[in-house]
């Protein structure tokens, strides 16, 4: 700790205590307001009028679309020099952290602070949640591709993959990989892994865990070593599944299976040791690791910690190592942390902004305003009239970033310029409205939230969409109070502002939707219906179907780079969403990280947000 | 007496019986089903229906009654629906912290707020007096959390006298337990202790004006001996009932003290259970852990009355 006292520090950074306080307030509210109000809207059926219109003016479309690839190329461009740019500094920096430390060391134990316990136990097959994965099982398994600094693919357990075609994976096993029991880490291990994710009929986890393996018409172990997995069809996320926390692959050794919900095994590079309930999680470095000249702490202690205010103030004590402030780190408080001697990453972590339309055509009918959606002028007005820049410099001081598709398009197999994003030109919005036949504007859309602190991006939005002719209000609220309003008003909510990628199914949207969906819809005995509607008693079962298709549709859109029809993936996903749902991406969430003076080798992969995907390997004191 | 006691006992049972009753119909009737609720939005009918079987939700609610009770009765509490841990596994950890909590908050509150409560009755308006009360009644408007927190940024991080989160048990370290609990201890403690103080005040200051008060400082007792052995024993009915009502709050509130000081007790279980995982098994458990902890509680307080006043004594043995 400092020898500056903390009152001094306090003192000092008076506005940004406050906003820290603030930001801790927002979430609590945020943790207890996780079930989203579900989006839905109704529609009328597909409007003639519309498709027509959007026919004769395709050639129109095609040219601004071209011009729109053209901008959002050069955009790219700059964009991948300057985070180019900032990670060699960033390694520059570290070699010369690292050289004048002596480089790294072997020692100490890091103690860090999660906000609860693993729900759903040490097993990844059937454990339901990321907190899980990211507080505890990426500690003790290791899964068969990792990602790098860019997202892209890396080998792990997995020492290659091929692709000979669409839907064929070929991995071949890492020579010498084990288990922490010993037992070889290999592909019938893999097989047997992959056949109980398949089959383990307490699957909570759903298709989060059964992601890589969804669409496999079958998959065998060849021989010891070499994995193989055949599509029915092409899947262009699926290495992005095998990438990801928690992903498919986290492999248990199959001689623990059983016993994996307590007493995990894995091949990762920390052995679980003990586990003591609201207290803490302790695991161990383990020496038989594949990869354990990159493992310089010696052992790792999760303390688990739900209240964030109580984690802050344990790392400013120093009884915690790393911490990610509630509220992130503005540049006061960095200052502040930097001249203690605190290190201080800034980065976007794996949460977006993005408000959410339903388009679904069995809504009942009306002439509703946002039914202008429905034209895909209309949306890329929309699109064009958000200045996502603008937002992100006001919601964050431009920590986050302006929002393109939320995924790496290595990992999802896409083309490269799949990563569309719609720069912002109030002149060209105007253009496609007035194209459209909305010159004179659209008003009396609502979108809905629940918690407080996505004022700061609802505000700058509802603004930017006013000047560009889009009359909108944000409706705060819990679903309880939000739906009944729009019922009576008969104006169905269209979307809602939500954190998540589309891309990773989500539990926290989906009940919210399906809920939602039911009380548009009405229960079977007739009228809306009172709470959240679970799975079993869906009324629906069209509107179900339509929401299963959609997200089809959004997987279908991601093909493989291999495919003639390359478009951007916007443009694909509206022409499969024109029927269902449409998500426009504002701004991807700051991530920001601390850590003590003693921390070495401390950065965050930007595309995950997390130290080190949260496993914080290769991390080492310089106090040992 | 016997009479007295067991009209007390019995009672007693009677009132946890219902709120059983009432804590497992509530749990069972609200909105959402277990079953998928623990699967997620992934599972299919047939497999929230073999989790129910699983489970034992497919009973009819009596049976699923009674057999939760008639196995808690035998020490069995069953097994959370989250990971299907012993729930007497979480007890066995988590009960101990609590109890320890809520035994030293009380000690904390008793050691106070009496002799302040009883000074203060006796220089009514005095300096000393008025400063006290002043004090008690700032520190019982703060609300509990924010003690806690200003406690963990002065004691804790500014002068280091105290670890500001976790938990030690007793029998490992007594040291350190003491040194974790030591600020939860006084987060609790001092927003419970005003209520005391001031009734014990208020109490004794009706007590001192008595004739028997007058009577035994003519007949030359030290003064000492007026205020405890006449005074204070006099006045202790209304006290030890505030005092019954305060170690109900102190048991049942722990859930914000323990969250704020990460103390893994009854209380963060309580909210895990709710809050996080939705765990009827567990929440209706812990739900009836607090009620028994306050029926227990007072049960004692009604107990002790007998002996406090031997009035109340000599009208049960009457009645008999």
């Amino acid at each position: 700790m400092s020898e500056r006292s903390y009152w001094q520090r306090m003192r000092r950074r008076s506005m940004s205590r406050r906003s820290l306080l603030r930001a801790s307030a927002r979430a609590g509210v945020g943790a207890a307001g996780l079930a989203l109000v579900g989006c839905g809207g109704d529609d009328d059926d597909d409007q003639p009028a519309a498709a027509e219109a959007q026919q004769q003016d395709q050639p129109q479309q095609q040219a601004m679309q071209q011009q729109d690839a053209d901008q959002q190329a050069m955009q790219q461009q700059q964009q991948e020099q300057q985070a180019a740019v900032a990670q060699a500094e960033q390694q520059e920096q570290q070699q010369q952290a690292a050289q004048a430390t002596g480089g790294p060391r072997r020692g100490g134990t890091l103690q860090h602070s999660w906000f609860e316990d693993p729900q759903g136990g040490f097993d990844p097959h059937i454990g339901i949640t990321g907190g899980d994965a990211l507080g505890y099982w990426v500690h003790i398994y290791d899964r068969l591709l990792g990602f790098d600094d860019q997202a892209r693919v890396i080998p792990m357990l997995a020492s290659a993959i091929e692709i000979p075609d669409d839907v064929t994976y070929l991995f071949t096993m890492r020579e010498g990989a084990i288990f922490q029991d010993g037992a070889p880490v290999d592909a019938n291990a893999v097989q047997l892994n992959m056949e109980r994710i398949r089959d383990v009929k307490d699957l909570a986890g759903g298709t989060r865990n059964r992601g890589g393996i969804q669409y496999a018409d079958f998959f065998e172990a060849t021989d010891d070593a070499t994995w193989k997995l055949v599509n029915g069809e092409p899947f262009g996320p699926t290495l992005a599944f095998f990438q990801q926390f928690p992903g498919t692959g986290l492999l248990i050794s199959p001689e623990h299976f059983d016993t994996a919900v307590t007493n995990p095994v894995g091949a990762g590079h920390l052995k679980h040791v003990v586990h003591e309930p609201g207290e803490r999680w302790v695991g161990e470095r383990w020496d038989g690791y594949w990869d354990n000249d990159n493992v310089h702490l010696d052992g790792f202690v999760q303390n688990i910690i739900p209240d964030q205010n109580t984690a802050w103030n344990a790392f400013l004590n120093g009884d915690i190592d790393i911490d990610a402030p509630t509220g992130g780190v503005n540049s006061d408080l960095q200052a502040e942390l930097e001249a203690d001697g605190m290190k201080v990453i800034r980065g976007t972590a794996q949460t977006w902004t993005q408000t959410w339309f339903n388009l679904n055509p069995n809504a009942p009918t009306g002439d509703l305003p946002f039914n202008a959606f429905r034209d895909p002028r209309m949306r890329h007005a929309y699109n064009r009239a958000l200045d996502r820049q603008a937002i992100n410099e006001v919601a964050w001081e431009g920590l986050g970033a302006p929002s393109r598709a939320p995924v790496s398009v290595e990992s999802w197999a896409l083309a490269k310029d799949a990563n569309y994003y719609p720069g912002h030109d109030l002149q060209v919005a105007h253009e496609l409205m007035d194209a459209a036949g909305y010159g004179d504007g659209i008003e009396g859309i609502h979108l809905s939230y629940i918690a407080e602190f996505q004022t700061v991006v609802t505000e700058p939005v509802n603004s930017q969409m006013r000047n560009a002719g889009m009359e909108m209000e944000y409706i705060k609220g819990t679903e309880a109070e939000i739906i009944p309003r729009l019922l009576a008003t008969q104006d169905w909510t269209i979307g809602t502002l939500s954190w998540e990628s589309p891309f990773d199914p989500d539990p926290v949207l989906r009940p919210s939707f399906e809920g939602l969906q039911n009380w548009m819809y009405g229960s079977p005995e007739g009228g809306p219906r009172t709470g959240r509607a679970s799975t079993a008693d869906y009324p629906n079962d069209q509107v179900l179907a339509n929401l299963n298709a959609t997200e089809q549709l959004v997987w279908d859109a991601a093909v493989p780079a291999s495919q003639d029809d390359r478009v951007p993936l916007y443009e694909k996903v509206w022409e499969a969403e024109e029927e269902h749902m449409w998500f426009p991406y504002i701004a991807q969430w700051p991530a920001n990280w601390v850590a003590q003076p003693h921390v070495e080798n401390f950065e965050i992969i930007p595309f995950f947000g997390f130290p080190k995907g949260m496993s914080f390997k290769g991390i080492w004191f310089n106090n040992v | 007496m016997l009479r007295y006691i067991t009209t007390r006992i019995v009672s007693s049972l009677f009132i946890l019986w219902v709120i059983s009753v009432l804590v497992f119909a509530l749990m069972n009737i609200l909105p959402g089903d277990p079953a998928a609720g623990i699967l997620g939005v992934e599972a299919t009918p047939e497999l929230i229906e073999a989790t129910k079987r699983r489970l034992g939700l497919d009973k009819p609610l009596p049976e699923r009654y009674g057999r939760w009770i008639w196995n808690a009765l035998q020490g069995d509490l069953g097994t959370s629906l989250i990971g299907e841990v012993s729930i007497n596994q979480y007890f066995e950890r988590r009960v101990p912290a609590t109890m320890q909590l809520g035994i030293l908050s009380l000690i904390v509150v008793i050691a106070i707020a009496i002799p302040v409560g009883v000074l203060s009755a006796l220089r009514p308006g005095s300096k000393k007096e008025v400063g006290a009360s002043t004090l008690m009644i700032v520190g019982n408007s703060i609300p509990e959390f924010l003690t806690g927190i200003a406690l963990v940024i002065v004691l804790g991080l500014e002068f280091g006298w105290f670890p500001i989160f976790g938990y030690v048990p007793f029998w490992e370290d007594p040291a350190e337990n003491m040194k974790h609990m030591a600020l939860p201890v006084i987060a609790v403690s001092l927003t419970a202790t005003t209520l005391l103080m001031r009734q014990t005040r208020s109490a004794m200051i009706n007590v001192l004006t008595d004739d028997y008060i007058r009577t035994a400082r003519a007949k030359g007792l030290r003064e000492r001996i007026v205020i405890v052995r006449h005074g204070l024993r006099n006045a202790l009915i209304p006290i030890v009932t505030v005092f019954g009502f305060q170690a109900g709050l102190i048991f049942s509130g722990a859930v914000i003290t323990e969250t704020v000081f990460s103390i893994p007790g009854m209380g963060r279980l309580f909210v895990e259970a709710v809050v996080q995982e939705r765990d009827y098994a567990v929440t209706q458990n812990v739900t009836m852990f607090f009620a028994v902890s306050v029926i227990l509680v007072n049960l004692l307080i009604d107990l002790s009355y007998p002996f406090l006043d031997p009035r109340i004594r000599m009208g049960a043995e009457a009645s008999e």
